[in-house]
């Protein structure tokens, strides 16, 4: 277990050791006594972003990021732990102080479709969040920052994009547009929830781009979600890799991502196929990610992992301290 | 509009030829021309589609049916969309093999059909499941046991492997590889991602709005592209080690007003005069094709 010490300086945003359980009702028999099946999406995460860090969150499809991305923002709820926002157990927030959580954390989700109104012009929908949160006080002034807002993403001219509809946009720019929505309050903590996956080869560059300058410009402090290593890399000072609801291995980006510790990372890392250099050699992993209502006893990783050992079989292996600050969670490091 | 404007492109036998090109580049459209599936509303204005000597163009709807699956079959991104959720594997395999042998032996096809699951990478007693039995990769493994049972010469693969993660796609990319050597087929994989292409196709062709801009033996396309779309494609991708990142400004075109002359001019860094009057024809550059004014 990674603890957090008082040394170490607080994070603006600290997950201690939270689980978040979805019940599944996989049939009325079942529901009637009361044996519903549970997904243990994301059990017993520690995680630290320190105001102004960037942590870059990957793993493949089921491994629970984006549901501890929620958990973050205080959108789900918790079967265990606690989240603290600059100091604060989230939980504890009511009226006008989670008012203002609310406006000092922002999400933008893989698909701007989803997260924008069809028949909303975009300059009224960056515009929406500043009238919620009674952010400007007349017309004028709020459209004025709406302006300067799509200016900020690349949507110019601003006037023009003002007035369109989502369809009239390319999907690079329905995602500048859905940035614009998130960062006009002036949030302090952003999760983005894949925002790249969406987009073109050519779109992704951009947004990556985009993300990386607003984070230094508006002192962001940002949790990215993502299964592309190497957008991460592009992004964020920190790694935290997850498989099946744990955090498997953390540290700086230049260790996670080219001196990987676990076997998971280093198959994630030796698949990467950049056009600019050749393929890496790794383990070779078999099968695929288990249900998370089927969670292996031991390591959760052991059935796939080819330097499994005894051990691994029965324990669950605990996040270990290494030199540098980086941690990992794997019997083969002691 | 022109979705698909005036392409010329070969596949040898054996050979497996990569079409990389961003979403609305026409890559798809050309497929599914090549098959004769094109939804309702698309046509072919003009051109030839020949295959082994044959016009597919001029073939009757029942000639083509009998070519599709047997001799040219097609692989989707999305098993589900190709895969029946109410019938068992076993019964795919049966229906095809019903389709265009008439009247089979039960016991010799799924006799077959076991003997396909297992150059795939599935279990045989999969055979008696439904698809949603089967995971992601495994009903992606069908479908290409599907699409290689009759022995086809081609085979295309559009976007195989996008909507699986990246371990799974790591372990099919070997089955591609395995599948080559194996069957001896021709191969034509379409994809977004340009760098999945470096370990399996022979030469790739590179499009963009419509238009094929290059076509290069795998190596050369990435040791030194040619096409400045190519090079910027290649250099838009993040590379772990380096804080470079390298955008293509601008947004692809509208395909129903597409530009003048080359219609990448107006995102093209070396943009020159005659790039906005006068559209490049394919040139052969060193045993490579590539459209572009600077060559």
């Amino acid at each position: 277990m990674r603890v957090i010490s008082t040394d170490e300086g607080r994070g603006l945003v600290e997950a201690r050791e939270v689980k978040v359980h979805y019940k599944v009702s996989t049939g009325l028999l079942e529901t009637l006594l009361g044996r519903a099946k549970v997904v243990r999406a994301v059990d017993g995460v520690n995680l630290s972003i320190p105001r102004g860090g960037s942590v870059g969150l990957v793993g493949e499809s089921g491994s629970g990021k984006t549901t501890l991305g929620r958990a973050l923002l205080g959108l789900v709820e918790l079967e265990g732990g606690s989240v603290l926002f600059d100091g604060t157990d989230i939980s504890s927030l009511k009226g006008s102080a989670l008012k203002a959580f609310r406006r000092r954390t922002q999400m933008v989700f893989q698909d701007p479709y989803t997260s924008l109104d069809p028949r909303m012009k975009i300059g009224h929908q960056v515009e929406e969040p500043l009238r919620v949160h009674g952010i400007c006080g007349n017309k004028e002034e709020r459209r004025q920052r709406v302006l300067e807002m799509l200016e900020k993403v690349g949507l110019v001219p601003a006037a023009e994009f003002y007035s369109r509809y989502p369809h009239q946009l390319s999907g690079g720019q329905r995602q500048r547009a859905a940035i614009a929505r998130a960062l006009v309050v002036g949030p302090e903590f952003l999760v983005a929830d894949e925002p790249v996956s969406n987009l073109d080869v050519s779109a992704r560059a951009q947004i990556l781009r985009l993300l990386r300058d607003l984070r230094k410009e508006m002192n962001l402090t940002l949790l990215f979600i993502t299964h592309d290593l190497a957008a991460a890399w592009s992004v964020c000072d920190r790694i935290d890799v997850m498989y099946l609801g744990r955090i498997v291995e953390e540290g700086a980006r230049e260790e996670v991502l080219r001196d990987p510790l676990h076997p998971y990372t280093q198959a994630l890392v030796s698949v990467i196929r950049d056009p600019k250099r050749r393929k890496g050699e790794g383990p070779k992993i078999s099968g695929e990610v288990p249900s998370p209502m089927n969670v292996p006893q031991g390591c959760r990783f052991h059935p796939r992992c080819p330097f499994a050992m005894d051990i691994c079989r029965r324990v669950e292996p605990q996040p270990t301290r290494l030199k540098g600050g980086r941690s990992v969670a794997c019997h083969l490091y002691g | 509009m022109e979705v698909v404007a005036g392409v010329d492109l070969k596949v040898g036998r054996e050979e497996i030829l990569g079409l990389v090109g961003e979403s609305g580049s026409g890559k798809t459209t050309l497929a599914l021309a090549v098959l004769r599936i094109l939804p309702e509303w698309g046509t072919v204005l003009g051109g030839r589609i020949l295959f082994d000597g044959l016009d597919l163009l001029r073939m009757s709807e029942e000639e083509m049916r009998r070519i599709r699956g047997r001799r040219i079959s097609m692989v989707f991104q999305d098993p589900y969309s190709s895969l029946n959720p109410t019938s068992r594997i076993r019964d795919h395999f049966l229906e095809l093999y019903r389709a265009h042998y008439g009247h089979v032996d039960e016991k010799e096809v799924l006799e077959k059909a076991g003997t396909l699951l297992r150059i795939v990478g599935v279990p045989e007693e999969k055979l008696h499941d439904y698809p949603h039995q089967l995971s992601g990769g495994q009903r992606q493994r069908v479908a290409i046991a599907l699409a290689i049972a009759l022995k086809p010469e081609l085979v295309i693969l559009d976007e195989p492997t996008s909507s699986l993660d990246v371990l799974v796609e790591a372990q099919l990319m070997e089955l591609f590889k395995d599948l080559r050597k194996r069957e001896r087929i021709s191969m034509v994989f379409i994809t977004h991602n340009l760098g999945i292409l470096s370990e399996l196709a022979d030469r790739i062709a590179v499009m963009y709005a419509g238009k094929i801009v290059e076509v290069s033996p795998t190596e050369k396309l990435f040791a030194d592209p040619l096409h400045p779309y190519t090079r910027a494609l290649i250099d838009s991708v993040p590379t772990i080690g380096s804080d470079e990142l390298r955008t293509i400004s601008g947004e692809p075109p509208d395909l129903r007003n597409p530009p003048k002359g080359c219609r990448f001019h107006p995102r093209c860094p070396f943009a020159m005069d005659v790039c906005r009057v006068a559209e490049p024809v394919m040139k052969d550059v060193g045993g490579r094709e590539v459209a572009c004014h600077l060559y």
